[in-house]
């Protein structure tokens, strides 16, 4: 996972110092909360896939050891779940409420309850795969 | 129905590594498509859509074209032109390109790292559903009494407030990118997670294909820049009707702060459009050439620093505004320049003494180079702040960004579509038509936005529907709406192409254009969940090594060694089913000759050259003929 | 060959575009310099593009496998750093020509106040007098009947920018210039009108979109030699109106 913290680390430090940058030159304020804010949100990233990492030391996933052989992932790999109508209904509600944006009150009404409803399958679905 | 996937012990062993564990009924027709969660149909649900907006947006095109043929014209009424710009470059940028992009990684990514699906395939559905009712939203602010949007795609305040553009349609216009714009994040998490975690044994992050690497920095780029946009356009709908003032300069509102928060979201996504739209064309000029990618590290450093560089630039779109820090933003518009010369020269160095095939694949993808080219030598302009003071917001900038959108990552797509057609349908499109395809393609774009340069050095500004004859501009306009004309025709063979090979009986096999990638290892159309078995993954071109064992990635410094070898040996429409050799070549210095784990005849033991160095190869080369 | 490069230069403009500003003049010389070094390097890279995929194609029916290169540091190296110095050339110039394209005097022969609204113009002189220009109800592109900007040549005229309500864009193509008109900036720029365009006029425009009428708000720069300039601007007064495009 080495590679992967890099990233997420490089993309924060990059952010960060181009927003102190921007700030010390500039002063001008949307521009450097932006550069902060994203910096930020990669920082956390990094933060947790270095967790992941630390956690995982001493044993290097399959996918990190260039000397693998798909045989050395054999087992369980991860699960995929077949299909589901939840996706679609909770994709109904969403559009929906956010059609509330142009048309008010009832799509919000409507498109939330079909939201909750879908939220609820989607739960019950997930928890008894 | 339940699926957990097990790895199998050979990848030689012809039987499915897939173990049902809970069966469960099987939906099909509308309701497959409905509930599906595999990545392969999402991914098709994406690029089609999104080929259908392309279509719409294309269509307004050459209505507005119409209307620009000839001074003072009268084809459309003013606030017509006016949703036709916004709507064709709405539905280009939102819900096209990007969305096509999205597709495209939903079915490759997985497929190239060697994975059965993406990380969270419900969450991926979703999206998808989002995505569609984004473009069912934006599209139908058309049907509204007021008509759709009319501002442009950026909806610079405080024209978009609501006293100066009431009405339903701008607000289905806002509810629409938001919409997408969701879908869009949650793509980005889904490639990332499966990126970082579902790859499969072996395909280190330094093996990841170009195309993989590209639209990781992508959905980067996407979890950076779509937040802010929906939080500005959000921020905009609250002065809208909540009668807040946050860009409404008559109650101390900043309008300039609207143009911060579009263009950090807009010029990332500018990036967002092009990367993939690269990663495409590499790996499509690397299998037409049959070599590897030329410095393939190089390239990954080069897409890190576009992506990064491209989150600090953003305010060179409001040069012109007077209000932002010039050099600042100058020096890292400029460099941005450095990596994507480094992609260049990659690309060259990859056919450069390679066995260029100039297939469909490959035409459209050297039409992109060339188009690309052009549009990056106008952006190098537009970077310089004087330059750009005189010709910002006229034709020439019009040009330019067709030249990097339409002729770069569009003509991109299609090379991708023509690489990847037979792996998502089992069918090769049919070369003839889809060089015709290609021709009145590249010679309608060009005549359409070349002409384009001189009217804006002319002072032609754009957006206008209407234009007054006798000021240099009425030949130039004439010509670019001829040039539309062909470009808008070229799609007839393009449809046509598709029908007829769909329709034809002649199946193209798991890998036939000499693939490297792993998705080439993979059937035509690939089997649920993908692999029956993989091939042992030492480089970044697995699918290569396995068909040409004689022809490793030399290491450096040793291009002198290597036979040129006539005929492409081995079987190479088949040849990814047999048990080939891997072994430690591949330009990393920790393969030792291929894991030495228990496997039985061929496979990862075939060679096991130490060391990197690959296998004793004959050391006599010839140059090519 | 000590005259054969200056010549050449002499020469080849490569049709960069030149504006009648003092100004205008540094934009001119950014394009020269950009034309040159993206002329040549244009065609490289694309004759090396194309040039490659001709010399090195491969004759259908009779495949071969290229020897697999793929790493070559230095000539990586090489391709790095020649971009990087030419941006900072690039870099340096650009820097030097906005200095001067965006340069502001303190004591300005004339300011003049420029007003965007929609649809129009108003442009106030420090006398008092003002051209207020707004699109009539059925506009025609075709008219010539515009507000008129007189400016004096040879001078140094200041303008302040202003915007009544959205964002509008102040472009005048022969002074290869633009500034924005938003409120809540204030934007001033200088400009110097070459003598030698005394008399002649030259269009503007807006090129901010902001409505409906955005394609008709359009005005005339009228030049007038300095002296002439004065005793013109003395007999003008209170508001001069006209209705655009009628
Ligand atoms: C046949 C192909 C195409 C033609 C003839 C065409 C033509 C045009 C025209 C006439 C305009 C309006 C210019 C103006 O009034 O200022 C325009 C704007 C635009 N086009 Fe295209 N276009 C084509 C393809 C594309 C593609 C493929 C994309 C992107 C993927 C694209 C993106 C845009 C954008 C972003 C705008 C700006 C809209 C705005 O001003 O808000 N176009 N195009
Ligand atoms: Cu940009
Ligand atoms: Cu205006």
């Amino acid at each position: 996972m080495k590679f992967e913290w890099r990233l997420a680390l490089g993309t924060a430090a990059f952010l960060g110092v181009a927003g102190l940058v921007y700030w010390v030159w500039s002063g001008e304020f949307a521009g450097t909360v932006m550069l902060g804010f994203g910096g930020g949100a990669y920082a956390l990233l990094f933060g947790y896939i270095l967790l992941q990492a630390l956690r995982r030391q001493h044993i290097p996933r399959v996918e990190d050891r260039p000397d693998a052989n798909p045989e050395d992932g054999a087992g369980e790999i991860h699960f995929f779940p077949g299909n589901s109508i939840w996706p679609a209904a909770l994709g109904l509600g969403a559009v929906l409420a956010v059609v509330g944006l142009a048309f008010g009150k009832w799509f919000w009404v409507i498109g939330g309850a079909i939201l909750l409803g879908a939220i609820i399958g989607f739960g019950v679905e997930a928890e008894s795969r | 129905m339940t699926v957990v996937q097990e790895r199998a012990g050979r990848y030689e062993a012809p039987e499915r590594r897939l173990v049902e564990v809970v069966p469960g009924p099987r939906a099909r027709g509308v309701l497959a498509y409905v509930t599906s969660t595999d990545h392969k149909q999402i991914g098709m649900n994406y690029m089609v859509t999104s080929f259908i907006m392309f279509l719409i947006a294309g269509f307004m095109a050459v209505l507005m074209r119409v209307q620009l043929s000839v001074p003072n014209n009268n084809f459309v009424d003013l606030n017509t032109y006016n949703q036709l710009f916004t709507m064709h470059g709405s539905l280009m940028l939102y819900l096209f390109l990007g969305p096509f992009a999205f597709g495209m990684a939903n079915y490759l990514v997985p497929l190239q790292i060697g994975a059965p699906d993406m990380a969270f395939p419900r969450f991926n559905a979703f999206s998808y559903w989002l995505y569609l009712g984004g473009c069912i939203t934006m599209t139908s602010g058309f049907l509204t009494s007021s008509g759709a949007a009319n501002w442009g795609w950026f909806a610079y305040a405080p024209l978009t407030e609501s006293i100066y553009s009431p009405g339903p349609g701008a607000d289905l216009w806002i509810a629409g990118v938001v919409l997408a714009g969701f879908s869009g994040i949650f793509t980005a998490v889904n490639v990332i997670s499966t990126v970082f975690t579902l790859r499969a044994p072996g395909m280190i992050m330094f093996r990841m294909p170009i195309f993989t690497w590209n639209q990781l920095v992508t959905a980067f780029l996407v979890l950076l820049a779509f937040p802010v946009l929906t939080a500005a356009l959000v921020l905009l709908w609250c002065d809208r009707h909540l009668g807040t003032h946050f860009y409404d300069p008559t109650h101390g509102g900043q309008p300039i702060l609207y143009q911060h928060l579009f263009w950090f979201f807009g010029h990332p996504e500018v990036y967002i459009l092009a990367l993939p739209f690269f990663g495409i064309a590499t790996e499509v000029i690397s299998t037409f050439s049959r070599k590897p990618v030329f410095g393939y590290k190089g390239m990954v450093f080069a897409t890190l620093s576009i992506g990064g560089l491209s989150m600090g630039v953003w305010a060179h779109h409001m040069y012109t505004t007077g209000a932002v820090l010039l050099p600042f933003f100058a020096i890292l518009t400029l460099l941005i320049s450095v990596p994507t010369g480094i992609k260049f020269f990659n690309w060259t160095g990859t056919m450069f003494r390679g066995s260029v095939r100039l297939d469909s694949p490959m035409l459209f993808a050297l039409g992109f180079l060339v188009n690309f080219l052009v549009g990056g030598f106008t952006g190098v302009m537009l970077g310089q702040p004087p330059i750009d003071f005189q010709v910002h917001d006229t034709y020439f900038v019009v040009a330019h960004f067709h030249y990097v959108l339409l002729g770069g990552s569009v003509f991109a797509a299609f090379a991708g579509i023509h690489y990847w057609f037979p792996k998502f349908t089992g069918k090769k499109l049919d070369e003839r038509l889809a060089k015709l395809t290609f021709v009145l393609m590249f010679i309608g774009f060009n005549l359409t936005f070349f002409p384009q340069h001189d009217l804006g050095l002319r002072g032609m500004q754009r957006r206008i529907a209407v234009y007054p004859a006798g000021q240099g501009w009425d030949f130039l306009n004439m010509l670019s709406s001829i040039g539309a004309f062909i470009t808008a025709f070229s799609m007839l063979p393009f449809l046509l192409n598709v029908w007829v090979s769909l329709r034809s009986s002649k199946k193209a096999g798991p890998n036939p254009w000499d693939g490297m990638t792993l998705e080439w290892a993979a059937e035509s159309p690939p089997i649920e969940h993908n692999f029956a078995y993989l091939p042992p993954i030492r480089s970044e071109r697995p699918v290569w090594d396995l068909n040409h064992p004689d022809h490793l990635t030399l290491p450096h410094g040793r291009h002198r060694n290597q036979l040129v070898t006539v005929g492409t040996g081995g079987t190479a429409g088949q040849a990814a089913v047999r048990a080939g050799a891997g072994n430690g070549g591949g330009g990393d210095g920790h393969a030792d000759g291929g894991g030495a784990s228990g496997q039985t005849g061929g496979g990862a033991s075939g060679r096991a050259g130490g060391g990197g160095n690959g296998h004793a190869a004959p050391a006599q080369g010839g140059e090519g003929p | 060959m000590k005259h054969l490069l200056p010549a050449v230069l002499a020469v080849v403009h490569w049709g960069s575009p030149n504006g009648v500003t003092q100004q205008s003049h540094y934009v001119y010389w950014l394009w020269e310099l950009t034309y040159y070094i993206a002329v040549p390097l244009g065609a490289i890279v694309i004759g090396l593009i194309l040039w490659s995929a001709v010399r090195y194609r491969e004759r259908p029916g009779h495949p071969r496998i290229p020897r697999q290169f793929q790493y070559h540091i230095p000539l990586e190296i090489f391709y790095t750093v020649v971009p990087i110095a030419l941006v900072t050339v690039v870099f340096v110039y650009t820097y030097r020509a906005e200095d001067r394209v965006d340069n502001v005097a303190a004591n300005p022969a004339l300011v003049v106040r420029v007003d965007a609204f929609r649809w129009g113009w108003e442009f106030s002189y420090p006398n008092g007098y003002q051209v207020l220009g707004s699109v009539s109800a059925e506009p025609s592109i075709n008219s010539t009947d515009l507000p008129v900007l007189t400016l004096p040549a040879g001078e140094t005229v200041q303008i302040n920018l202003f915007s009544d309500d959205v964002n509008h864009s102040f472009y005048v193509p022969a002074f290869l210039f633009k500034r924005d008109a938003i409120q809540g900036v204030n934007n001033s720029f200088d400009i110097n009108i070459d003598p030698s365009v005394a008399g002649q006029r030259f269009i503007g425009e807006c090129t901010q979109f902001c409505g409906v009428y955005h394609p008709f708000m359009r005005f005339w720069v009228q030049v007038m030699p300095k002296g002439q300039f004065n005793t013109w601007l003395a007999h003008q007064h209170g508001l001069h109106m006209n209705t655009i495009g009628r």
